[in-house]
């Protein structure tokens, strides 16, 4: 994990945590600056002048001392880390969504509940006996086997 | 008259809406899928609207029965608008659906339900801006506390063009669809162009046997998805699939304005309890317990004995047979009037403190959300016995009465879990075979806590090893299917809900004892007072007897070969409450229940007692439930071949209670032993030595190749 102040690749980056104080972290989130969500570095911050990103559609100039408060993880980092299926992910453990196997009606309804690539998944929760497995996204809590967890292909992230 | 159709994820409070808007008394529930049938009703402000309550669904694609249901209501009849209840504290999964409705291009109005929850979950929604970014009205309302009603009413009533504007997905995409769109002219309506693009485009199988498209055209289009599929290195449903939640995402960014990060809300903190690994099961264990037990020995007594030995004991019998003499009405007359109608119908409705207290505890298990937590926590312990979690939702429901239960089955997505579940579901005692389970409990195990919820563990013992037989025959065989559902958030039970729901069960429950046990109650006193000759005789001569003798030796082998018995199973199939009023008539109708009980136990030992509950419980459900049974199956050998199974294992089961009860009291014959033996070899062969059939060939092929197709 490292400050967007300090990145020094241009490319896809994921925000893993924005520590600002509460005003501005409240600015940032009204903007979609929040956990999860991917930006793309245009211009690095070189000399504390402030970085230019991509973000949802439209260009941003951030100022160093925003750029600092926001953390991100490179996505190129992460396409090079091996995937790995859904199921074996620890408790409280995140990851972006790479891709989908198994049978068409399955990978079809998996997609429909959100299960999209590089949406950001957490699990939370096993029951009793390890399965089945219940993962938060998009903002909703999702239960499903560790058979069909096993299909998902995702990259781990800690954040 | 206009047709409104109410569309929307499950359980995202449609029925909660249709209920207030309509005053109908549909059943609510925090769970996905309590409605699983299309229920229309007039708008209780403008009776020239009626309203359609469609099944909940996340997506237009067939993919469970509802969501079949759903789309060909909607493509077929095209009503006049579509009112799209989203749960606003889950609107991004929600807006999937609604980017669906808006391509069938039917006018869409979009009711953001339990807006009122917004504000704890920290999050705020600029409504302006979604409807102008969606092109349709959007209106925040909660439908639990009638907010915004009034607006949402006003604007179904407006006329409303078409929606639009059309989400606008990725230019390499609207190009394919655009020429998809071009081979289409003039097939199908110019409104549904988009919708039946997108269709074939996600090579919708329905779809494209429906319009009948020439050879041509079919080519023409398949190359289109392929290179499609090439450009975007993607299968052409993940392509709209990911297009759509693009889409979405850039809509949440400009409307959705989250306050903080996440934070464990109290839903969150709850589930840290319910659904913990250790803590799961033992309060999953003591919340039925306490429903069964409450319901059923505590408060339920206490009530039913006062119905029992003073309302229907001594008030009504004798200031009615005060009534009858002073009217001088025919003494057989009088016999039937108070030994026949007031014995059997007042023997169940002396039931009524037990059914109301059961489905008070029930419908505040279906509104809180902890139904689909169960499913959660059971469903890996059911898998081994090969149903799925989702099973558990109908097997709860049928405590309640097993035709609902029978109809939750169609949450099942798995064709085979889904027809197992409906052979398996009435095995648990509805509250009409709880009149059974209280009047052997209070008479022959006074005082026994685990009694009652014994007949409970029975009942899930029977469709445990039936799951295990079951899926080795070659009905059922096949892998397990997939297990993909929602865990809604929790909230308080609605007082109002709940005690609808109790008013509404205890209302047809008195109506049934009214009408259907009234019938049966004239039926049996007739049966049991007259002999063949149509002379007034004392039971013991009479018709009924003759009538159960002649069954009775079948039902030797379980302790209770007796007339009476005998004709309480048989009158059972009406209604599961006759077993009750049956044996009250059949015993000369009693003065107190202290005389009852004296008789009964008199006439039965304590487990043969237990023996005629278990296979009252086990055996074939009433004819209501069957009716629902064949129903579902849509097939009358499927409903034979259950009835049959059921009847059967019922059978089992009670001899082994009466006959192993036999050998355990050291006083047996070698008959007995052959029996538990026998019993015995079939429970074990079938569970554990019947090998499992293999699948069919030809459904093995077919997995083959769609797992083919993906790589």
């Amino acid at each position: 994990m490292q400050k967007l102040s300090e990145v020094m690749t241009r490319g896809k980056y994921v925000v893993a945590q924005v520590t600002a104080e509460h005003q501005l972290k409240k600015r940032l989130s009204e903007m979609g600056m929040v956990r999860g969500k991917v930006l793309t570095v245009i211009t690095q911050n070189m000399q504390a002048n402030g970085a230019m990103i991509h973000f949802q559609g439209q260009r941003l100039a951030l100022s160093d001392s925003i750029a600092s408060c926001i953390e991100v993880l490179s996505v190129n980092e992460l396409a090079e880390q091996e995937l790995k299926p859904l199921s074996q992910l620890n408790l409280k453990q995140s990851c972006l969504v790479a891709k989908i196997g198994g049978k068409k009606e399955l990978k079809r309804r998996l997609m429909d509940m959100g299960l999209t690539q590089n949406t950001l998944v957490t699990l939370v929760n096993t029951a009793p006996l390890g399965d089945p497995l219940e993962i938060l996204l998009r903002g909703y809590k999702l239960t499903l086997r560790r058979s069909e967890a096993e299909l998902i292909m995702v990259r781990e992230i800690s954040i | 008259m206009k047709e409104i159709a109410l569309a929307g994820n499950a359980n995202s409070g449609k029925t909660t809406l249709f209920n207030y808007l309509t005053g109908a008394n549909q059943r609510v529930g925090n769970w996905p899928g309590v409605t699983v049938e299309r229920k229309a009703g007039y708008l209780k402000k403008d009776k020239a609207i009626l309203l359609q309550d469609l099944p909940g669904i996340y997506s237009l694609s067939p993919y469970t029965p509802e969501e079949l249901v759903t789309r060909k209501y909607l493509l077929e009849k095209r009503p006049a608008k579509i009112v799209d209840v989203v749960d606003a504290t889950n609107i991004e999964r929600n807006l999937y659906l609604t980017l669906q409705l808006l391509e069938t291009k039917i006018p869409l109005v979009l009711a953001l339900n339990m807006a009122d929850l917004l504000k704890k979950q920290g999050r705020r929604i600029n409504t302006k801006k979604l409807a102008y970014l969606l092109g349709i009205p959007v209106i925040k309302i909660s439908a639990l506390k009638r907010k915004n009603i009034d607006i949402l009413v006003g604007e179904i009533q407006k006329k409303q063009a078409p929606p639009e504007i059309i989400p606008k997905y990725d230019p390499r995409l609207e190009s394919a669809l655009a020429q998809i769109t071009d081979q289409l002219q003039g097939i199908v309506a110019k409104d549904e162009l988009r919708f039946y693009a997108i269709k074939l485009f996600e090579r919708d199988e329905q779809i494209r046997a429906e319009l009948k498209l020439d050879a041509k055209r079919r080519e023409t289009i398949a190359d289109l998805i392929q290179t499609a599929e090439k450009i975007f290195d993607d299968e052409s449903s993940s392509i709209i699939i990911n297009a759509r939640y693009d889409f979405i995402s850039r809509v949440m960014d400009q409307c959705v304005i989250d306050e903080g990060d996440f934070s464990l809300s109290i839903s969150d903190r709850i589930d840290l309890f319910v659904t913990n690994r250790f803590l799961a099961l033992p309060i999953f264990f003591g919340v039925m317990w306490a429903v069964y037990y409450l319901s059923i020995q505590v408060i339920g007594t206490a009530g039913s004995d006062w119905l029992n030995d003073v309302l229907f004991g001594e008030y009504i019998p004798k200031f009615t047979a005060d009534l009858l003499s002073s009217w001088q009405v025919a003494p057989f007359m009088q016999g039937l009037i108070i030994d026949g109608i007031i014995g059997g119908v007042g023997a169940v409705l002396g039931f009524l403190p037990q059914i109301m207290m059961l489905f008070l505890c029930l419908g505040i298990l279906e509104d809180c959300g902890y139904m689909s937590r169960i499913a959660f926590v059971m469903d890996r312990i059911f898998r081994r016995f090969n149903l799925s979690g989702k099973s558990f939702i109908p097997l709860l429901v049928s405590t309640g009465c097993g035709v609902p239960g029978i109809m939750a089955t169609r949450t099942i997505e798995a064709e085979k879990d889904r027809k197992m579940t409906i052979m398996l579901t009435t095995f648990m005692p509805c509250s009409a075979k709880l009149t059974v389970i209280a009047l052997i409990v209070g008479t022959f195990f006074k005082g026994q806590s685990l009694a009652a919820p014994a007949a409970y563990f029975l009942g899930i013992i029977a469709v445990i090893g039936s799951g295990i037989y079951l899926k080795k025959t070659a009905l059922f065989a096949g892998d397990p299917q997939p297990f993909v559902m929602e865990l809604p958030a929790y909230h308080l039970p609605r007082l109002d809900n709940i005690v609808r729901y109790v008013w509404l069960k205890s209302k047809g429950f008195v109506q049934k004892a009214g009408t259907i046990i009234f019938a049966s109650m004239v039926v049996i006193w007739f049966l049991s007072n007259f002999n063949f000759r149509l002379e007034q005789v004392p039971q013991e001569s009479s018709m009924l007897k003759s009538i159960g003798s002649l069954l009775a030796p079948v039902f030797v082998p379980l302790g209770f070969g007796d007339w009476r018995a005998v004709s309480a199973v048989l009158t059972g199939l009406i209604a599961k409450e006759n077993c009750v009023a049956t044996l009250q008539v059949a015993f000369g109708n009693p003065p107190t229940q202290a005389r009852f009980d004296q008789l009964l136990t008199a006439a039965y030992t304590p487990m043969a007692a237990y023996a005629f509950l278990a296979f009252n419980l086990l055996c074939a459900p009433c004819f209501a439930a069957i009716g629902a049974m064949h129903k579902e199956y849509g097939d009358a050998s499927w409903t034979w071949r259950a009835i049959g199974y059921q009847t059967f294992l019922a059978y089992l089961a009670a001899m082994l209670i009466y006959q192993i009860s036999v050998l355990a009291s050291g006083d047996y014959s070698s008959y007995n032993v052959i029996l538990v033996l026998l019993g015995i070899t079939l429970i074990v062969y079938g569970l554990f030595i019947k090998k499992s059939k293999p699948q069919p060939l030809e459904q093995a092929i077919e997995m083959r190749d769609s797992e083919w197709s993906q790589r």
